[in-house]
Order: structure tokens, then C-alpha cells, then sequence
């Protein structure tokens, strides 16, 4: 088997990832709840993760890394910490994933807000020049996928931040956050957005955000915290305003050890690798007839290891069948969740088919997924 | 006492009814703590987080403390509070004041009297 679906989740997990959750779930574990010391054995775990991200994103106080189910979670509260009301305009870019566009959609359906998404150039890259042409009085927010699960165009957030002065911004890093060095990403992001099973190597059910100083929150939840019992209001402060009812320890645990593997192995050298990967395989694909590339194209840097190909004559489910079937090699076709992207790539509805790279993949299996598209190409696939 | 004589202070027994052990693996265990004439500062923290920061810093720094079940006598929640001799103040305040972690209420301990401890510096 080849796995190049790490866009959508990274496999394998390392092995420190998977002993602690297993060591997690062999103790009692109730993190900040009770005062004996399984309990606090617990709620150090967690603030291993918090640190953890702290340090990935490079913010100086945990207490700003709330944790939640994954990004979309994450994503929904950030918005919602915003309150925005009728008149506000928001700009996202145009590469959205559904877990930013459909929160955005529902607050300009519901709440009178604007939502204007900011289209890439022609080379699929944004451009912070087209956020400041958007920009008005008004503008209160801006959302933004880091990176696109579809076409591996890496948005030049900092840019666009700078370009918007002092317009908030969230940013969605499930594709970047783990691949991408972001640890000088807290002293300008408003919050970062972040899922734990991706590039992060974590385990599923763990994500969060990181939220700066002086941006506004908002429970999506509010219930236990372990924190003011006597009061029936629900904390005010970070992170347990955002973290109502017990947390996923268990997961956490995966997360602080995956976090802790990152750190030391660097997360720089995680992106050499997978860039290097990804050269391989655009090379090797770019040889042959009839294919594609969504987005930034053969050694382009503006991107990250997740390259879709649309081929000519075969629709994008039936060419990753073809290469499970054929060569075991795992991909995803269609729309990835993500329908903006397609439609300012030109391939809605159809979709294409996604390889991704992570940091357990070799370069063998660059060149033979290479390969792979070539003898599809030329009818000689393997059935 | 100077900071290193507390850091060697070594460490006893766990007081009777307080089922945690201390932390601060360097930091000595409190001594006996009824019967010496000092009483224990009890610091509770604003959130469960802040506690785990604070913890940090006095085990990494080596300094004597353990933590409690924050005692119900002085506030309703769940969590855990930092316990200090009296006689350690002047070794843990100062540490926790130059990062930024001060706790959000602090109390005197003498057997099972509690009284409110004043921060500023004064008491
Ligand atoms: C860019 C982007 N945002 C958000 C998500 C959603 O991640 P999750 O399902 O972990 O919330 C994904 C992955 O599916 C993604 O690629």
C-alpha cells in the first residue's frame, strides 16, 4: 500500500504518538477536576499539548491554546467570537475549505453580514493587493485557509495581514500547521485555527486554536470547567471559556507526544522532505500526456505536498480507482469538501484526484505514483 | 534561608489527609507542618492552567511547595492550590510575581484556621 492521503489524514502516526494515548487510557484521567493525583497526572498531560502548540505556533503563554473536536470546531468558535452583526463585511480567500465557508455562510445568511471571497491570480496564488482593493470601512474580518486541500497553493497570510492593517484575521492551518514552519505565526495571526490528525500527526478528535492577546472569544459551549463551580456563568477566560466539558484527554495526550516528535525532529525539515517528495512526483507527472495540476506548478515553492491532477479521458474517482486498484496507491478524488477551490480552479464539478505527501512517505513511492499516472495515460494501467 | 539551603531541604512524609505528593522534585517536601509555629500560605489560581504554569516554574526552579485540593474552607472549586510554609514566602512570591503568575487569592494556614493572606508585599 502507498498512502497519499495525508491531506486528509496523516498516516502513520509516530510510535510515541500511539504509546501515549495508549498510556493515557491506562490511568484515570478527569483533567482539572479533581484534586487527587491521577487527576493532576491528567492535567498535565494537557498542558503538554498546550505547550506544545504554544511552541509550533510560537506563542509565549499556553493559556492561549484552547483545545477543541478538530479545526472546524475551532473555526466555527473564532467566527463566532467576533459577534458580527448586520453591516459587517468579511473577506476570506476564494480556496476555502467548507469547514470557513460554510460558518461563513451561514452568518451572512442569517445575520445580514457581506462575505466577499478574494479569487487567486492566475497562478493560483493569492494576492494581498486584491484583499487591499477589497478592503472598506466595514471590513471587520478576514478568514483565510492557509493552505488549499486542493490545489497545495500556499496563501501568503502574513501579506495579506499586513495588507489589511488592523482587520482581524483567523486562519484555517489544517494544511500547514505540522508541514509548514509557522512558529512566528502568534505574534501577528488574531487566531489560528488548528486540527491535530493532519500534517500535526496527531490523533483524530484533537484540535484548537490560538488566540491573540486582545481578540475577542465567545463559548460555543458553555457546562463544566472545573473552574469557578460556585458561579453558574461559565469562565471568562482563556482557555477555559472555550473549553466547556471534560476534554479529550486521551487524544491530547497523542497530541502533546506528536507536538513534543515535531519540535524535535523540526518542523523545517518536515517541509524539506515533503517539498522534495512533491518535486519528485510533479516532475514525474509533468512528462505525462493529457494531465493537469490544479494550482502552483512544478517547482513552484507557493505550495505544499498536495497536488490534484485532472486527467483527460478518465473521471477523478475512476483514476483513483484505478491507482488502488492497479498499484495500491491510496488518493482522493472529487471535491475534497471544498467546492470553492474547484470552482476557482475550473474543475467544478468534476473534481480531481488528490495526492497528498507526509513526512513517512519515500521517494520510491514519489516515483511510482509518478509512474502510476504515466501507464494509466498510455492505456498500459495495471487492472 | 537562602534559596539553595531550601532547595536541599529534603523532603518527608506527605501530610496526613492530603493524598497528593509533592511535585516539586527538587524542591524539599514540607516539613511537619502542625507543630513548628508557621503556619501554611495556601495560593489559589484563577484557572486550572495557570496553576500547571506556576507548578512548572517552582518545580524547574527547585523551591519547596506541594499541591492541595484547594481547601474548601476558602473557596468552592474543584481544583488544586499551591501549599508553602510561611517561612518559604519570600522564596516562591517573588518567583511567581517576576513571571506573571500570581495567584488570585491567597490564605493563611494554622491547623484548621484560615485566614485571608494579603499579596502586596506587606503581610
Ligand atoms: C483546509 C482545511 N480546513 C479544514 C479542514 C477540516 O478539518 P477537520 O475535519 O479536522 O475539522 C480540512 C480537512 O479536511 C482542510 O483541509
Amino acid at each position: 500500500m502507498i498512502y497519499l492521503d495525508n491531506a486528509a489524514t496523516s498516516f502513520p502516526k509516530p510510535e510515541a504518538v500511539v504509546k501515549a494515548v495508549e498510556r493515557a487510557m491506562l490511568a484515570p484521567a478527569s483533567p482539572g477536576r479533581s484534586g487527587h493525583a491521577a487527576a493532576h497526572a491528567a492535567s498535565r498531560t494537557v498542558y503538554r499539548a498546550r505547550k506544545g502548540m504554544a511552541k509550533i505556533f510560537g506563542a509565549s503563554d499556553p493559556e492561549r491554546v484552547c483545545f477543541a473536536p478538530n479545526v472546524t470546531w475551532a473555526i466555527n468558535a473564532a467566527v463566532g467570537g467576533f459577534g458580527l452583526g448586520p453591516g459587517a463585511h468579511v473577506l476570506s480567500g476564494s480556496l476555502e475549505h467548507n469547514s470557513t465557508a460554510r460558518p461563513l455562510a451561514l452568518i451572512s445568511g442569517a445575520s445580514g453580514i457581506e462575505w466577499e471571497a478574494v479569487p487567486p491570480g492566475p497562478d493560483g496564488v493569492l494576492d494581498p493587493e486584491e484583499f487591499r482593493r477589497r478592503l472598506r470601512a466595514d471590513t471587520r474580518l478576514i478568514v483565510l485557509n492557509h493552505a488549499s486541500n486542493v490545489t497545495g497553493a500556499l496563501a501568503p497570510a502574513r501579506e495579506i495581514k499586513e495588507a489589511a492593517g488592523d482587520v482581524p484575521m483567523i486562519v484555517d492551518t489544517a494544511q500547514t500547521a505540522g508541514s509548514v514552519p509557522l512558529d512566528g505565526m502568534a505574534s501577528w495571526a488574531d487566531v489560528i485555527c488548528f486540527t491535530g490528525h493532519k500534517g500535526l500527526l496527531g490523533p483524530t478528535g484533537t484540535g484548537g486554536l490560538c488566540i491573540r492577546e486582545g481578540t475577542p472569544f465567545r463559548p460555543l459551549a458553555v457546562g463544566g470547567s472545573g473552574s469557578r463551580s460556585e458561579s453558574l456563568e461559565h469562565p471568562d477566560f482563556l482557555p477555559d471559556a472555550l473549553e466547556a466539558g471534560t476534554q479529550n484527554t486521551h487524544g491530547l495526550a497523542g497530541l502533546a507526544a506528536a507536538a513534543e516528535f515535531l519540535l524535535a525532529a523540526g518542523v523545517e525539515n518536515v517541509r524539506a522532505h515533503e517539498m522534495r517528495l512533491t518535486g519528485i512526483f510533479m516532475e514525474g507527472a509533468s512528462k505525462v500526456p493529457g494531465l493537469a495540476f490544479l494550482g502552483p506548478g512544478p517547482g513552484d515553492p507557493r505550495r505544499v505536498a498536495t497536488v490534484s491532477v485532472v486527467m483527460e479521458g478518465i473521471s477523478s474517482s475512476d483514476l483513483a480507482r484505478r491507482l488502488e486498484e492497479g498499484y495500491g496507491i491510496m488518493t482522493r478524488s472529487g471535491l475534497h469538501c471544498a467546492p470553492m477551490a474547484h470552482r476557482a480552479s475550473g474543475s467544478f464539478p468534476g473534481g480531481a484526484t488528490r495526492f497528498s505527501f507526509g513526512l513517512f512517505n519515500t521517494e520510491e513511492e514519489a516515483v511510482a505514483a509518478a509512474g502510476a499516472l504515466g501507464e494509466i495515460a498510455a492505456g498500459r494501467g495495471r487492472r | 534561608m537562602s534559596a539553595g539551603a531550601a532547595a536541599r531541604r529534603t523532603r518527608t512524609a506527605a501530610r496526613p489527609g492530603l493524598p497528593l505528593t509533592g511535585t516539586g522534585k527538587a524542591g524539599g517536601r514540607q516539613d511537619s507542618p502542625l507543630n513548628d509555629g508557621q503556619g501554611d500560605i495556601i495560593l489559589v489560581f484563577a484557572s486550572n492552567t495557570r496553576i500547571l504554569e506556576a507548578e512548572e516554574l517552582l518545580e524547574e526552579g527547585g523551591l519547596p511547595f506541594i499541591l492541595v485540593p484547594v481547601p474548601k474552607e476558602v473557596n468552592p472549586n474543584c481544583g488544586l492550590a499551591i501549599s508553602l510554609r510561611e517561612g518559604d514566602r519570600d522564596l516562591i512570591l517573588p518567583a511567581l510575581a517576576d513571571a506573571g503568575l500570581m495567584p488570585q487569592s491567597a490564605y493563611l494556614r494554622r491547623g484548621d484556621e484560615f485566614a485571608g493572606y494579603p499579596l502586596d508585599g506587606s503581610g
